[in-house]
């Protein structure tokens, strides 16, 4: 790694926004690699929740540490505006579902499609099916991408699944989150359902999805 | 010890001995966990080694428990062990008021977040305004083919030439002047970084082979320069104001052309 994540994790527990960011910034290696930044907050927030079941911290850390986590993600992600690639003209939809409030790794995974050039609506935390098939049916996204973190949301991932899956558009369903990377989700998926366990793989997926893009025209 | 009536405890409360089985509780621990036969049955996955490791040592921690109503609630949890391994534990729940501060939180958080960013945009909008007003400071007049005027305007400063030198310098350089006038008329403030940039335009010039003439200096422009060590009486050829200066330079460049 090229930081030190004690580092990065104290400051995120101070709140120390300022410090926080200056600590990806001035890395050129992380400024210039957003999976890296991004797997770099990741493990992060993973150190938060150690030092939580080590009871070091408490869960009102915990959102201290989110919101400080969530600002270096804004700042980066406008830091690097200049860099991004221009818009292909493809949409995706990301969302947590129903009492899912674990959203940080969704807006990471937004971010990315962003930087690869498609439109992003980040609809966030705790999002009811139907909110989620009503914008999703006005929208008509090419992708839309799930997050789930809580073991006991899984069994509503199929029902998520099912009836976004099914819509007219038929939008192709990406389904990650800290579930995807510690189980095997396929139950609770339809076959054309992608699970992601992790960063590597989202941008396997980015990078494919550019060269069809050529492909075709 | 002090005999504790459990039932009626005003907290979810529970005996358990060594192993965490459940010996007794209160009433309310029932209405929130139901029965469970021991306290890890209402531990949920994730805080289960938590619990174990560090119930015996800790006074209090907080563990997510599975209740009737929720899955997953976070509670601090206080226990107190006797010398004969008994122990009692005591819940308190945490989340909804945090998690209402949270979510507010969080808001007033991304307006922040957006006006910040916003406010660095206008710096930058901002910024670049100064640069066009300081490139505008000092026009360029061309006069006639061999005499041309640059008006300096606003305060002589490091920026003033950093800003425009390049620009100025080359067309100078790609034209046929002879004389260029530096008028300092509209000159307010003469800053000290601003002597040593004009000292080394105003060599520069002469490197590209224009004579540079000062007009329009204020006698409290010449002692704010002589006072940086600026030599305004040897190289300078300093007329009175604009007006004269071009009169002057255009007859005798015409003088020596006819
Ligand atoms: C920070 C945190 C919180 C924050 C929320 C952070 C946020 N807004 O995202 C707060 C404090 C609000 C919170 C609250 C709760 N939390 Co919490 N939380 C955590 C913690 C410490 C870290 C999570 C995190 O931010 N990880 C970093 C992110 C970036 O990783 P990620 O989500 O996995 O995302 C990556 C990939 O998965 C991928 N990805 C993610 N989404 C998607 C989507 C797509 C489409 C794709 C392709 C990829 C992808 O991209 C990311 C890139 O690296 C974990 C502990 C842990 N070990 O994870 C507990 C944890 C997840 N929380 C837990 C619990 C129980 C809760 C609460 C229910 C109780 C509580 N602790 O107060 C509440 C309520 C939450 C609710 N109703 O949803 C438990 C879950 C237990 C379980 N059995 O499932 C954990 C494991 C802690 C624990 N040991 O008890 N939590």
């Amino acid at each position: 790694m090229p930081v030190d994540i004690k580092q990065l994790t104290d400051l995120l527990l101070e709140g120390n926004e300022d410090k926080a960011w200056e600590l990806i910034e001035t890395e050129s290696e992380l400024f210039d690699s957003s999976h890296l930044a991004f797997e770099v907050l990741t493990h992060a927030m993973q150190l938060v929740g150690k030092l939580w079941e080590e009871n070091e911290i408490t869960v009102a850390d915990e959102h201290l540490a989110t919101t400080t986590c969530d600002y270096v993600l804004s700042r980066y992600a406008y830091a690097k505006k200049k860099w991004k690639q221009p818009s292909n003209g493809k949409r995706a939809l990301f969302l947590c579902i129903d009492q899912e409030q674990h959203y940080l790794g969704l807006k990471m995974i937004s971010l990315l499609f962003e930087e690869y050039g498609w439109d992003t609506r980040l609809l966030g935390a705790n999002l009811p099916l139907e909110y989620a098939v009503d914008t999703a049916s006005k929208w008509q996204p090419l992708v839309v991408g799930i997050s789930v973190a809580i073991l006991y949301n899984a069994d509503q991932l199929s029902k998520y699944v099912t009836e976004l899956g099914n819509l007219s558009n038929q939008p192709e369903v990406l389904v990650g989150g800290r579930l995807a990377s510690m189980y095997d989700l396929s139950k609770y998926c339809s076959t054309n359902t992608v699970l992601v366990p992790d960063l590597k793989e989202i941008k396997l997926w980015l990078e494919e999805q550019k060269g069809d893009g050529r492909d075709h025209g | 010890m002090i005999m504790v009536d459990f039932v009626h405890h005003p907290l979810p409360a529970f005996l358990v001995d060594h192993d965490l089985n459940i010996k007794e509780q209160s009433e309310l621990a029932t209405e929130l966990f139901s029965k469970p036969a021991s306290f890890l049955d209402c531990v949920d996955s994730e805080s289960k080694q938590k619990a174990i490791d560090l119930l015996k040592n800790k006074d209090e921690i907080e563990l997510v428990l599975n209740t009737v109503d929720s899955p997953y609630m976070l509670f601090k949890v206080f226990a107190r062990w006797t010398d004969n391994g008994e122990g009692q534990i005591l819940c308190v729940r945490q989340d909804s008021q945090i998690m209402e501060l949270s979510s507010m939180l969080q808001m007033q958080r991304d307006r922040l977040a957006e006006t910040n960013f916003d406010l660095l945009d206008k710096k930058e909008e901002l910024e670049n305004a100064m640069n066009k007003i300081k490139k505008l400071s000092s026009p360029f007049l061309p006069i006639s083919s061999n005499l041309c005027v640059i008006p300096l305007f606003g305060s002589l400063d490091e920026e003033l030439f950093l800003i425009n030198e390049q620009q100025l310098l080359s067309t100078l350089q790609t034209g046929s002047y002879e004389h260029v006038i530096l008028d300092f008329n509209g000159i307010g403030e003469i800053e000290e970084t601003g002597v040593f940039a004009f000292q080394s335009f105003y060599q520069m010039i002469q490197l590209v082979g224009v004579n540079p003439i000062l007009s329009g200096l204020k006698p409290r422009h010449v002692f704010r320069l002589m006072e940086n060590d600026f030599n305004v009486d040897q190289t300078f050829h300093i007329t009175g104001s604009l007006k004269d200066a071009i009169s002057k330079y255009i007859l005798s460049s015409n003088e020596r052309h006819r």
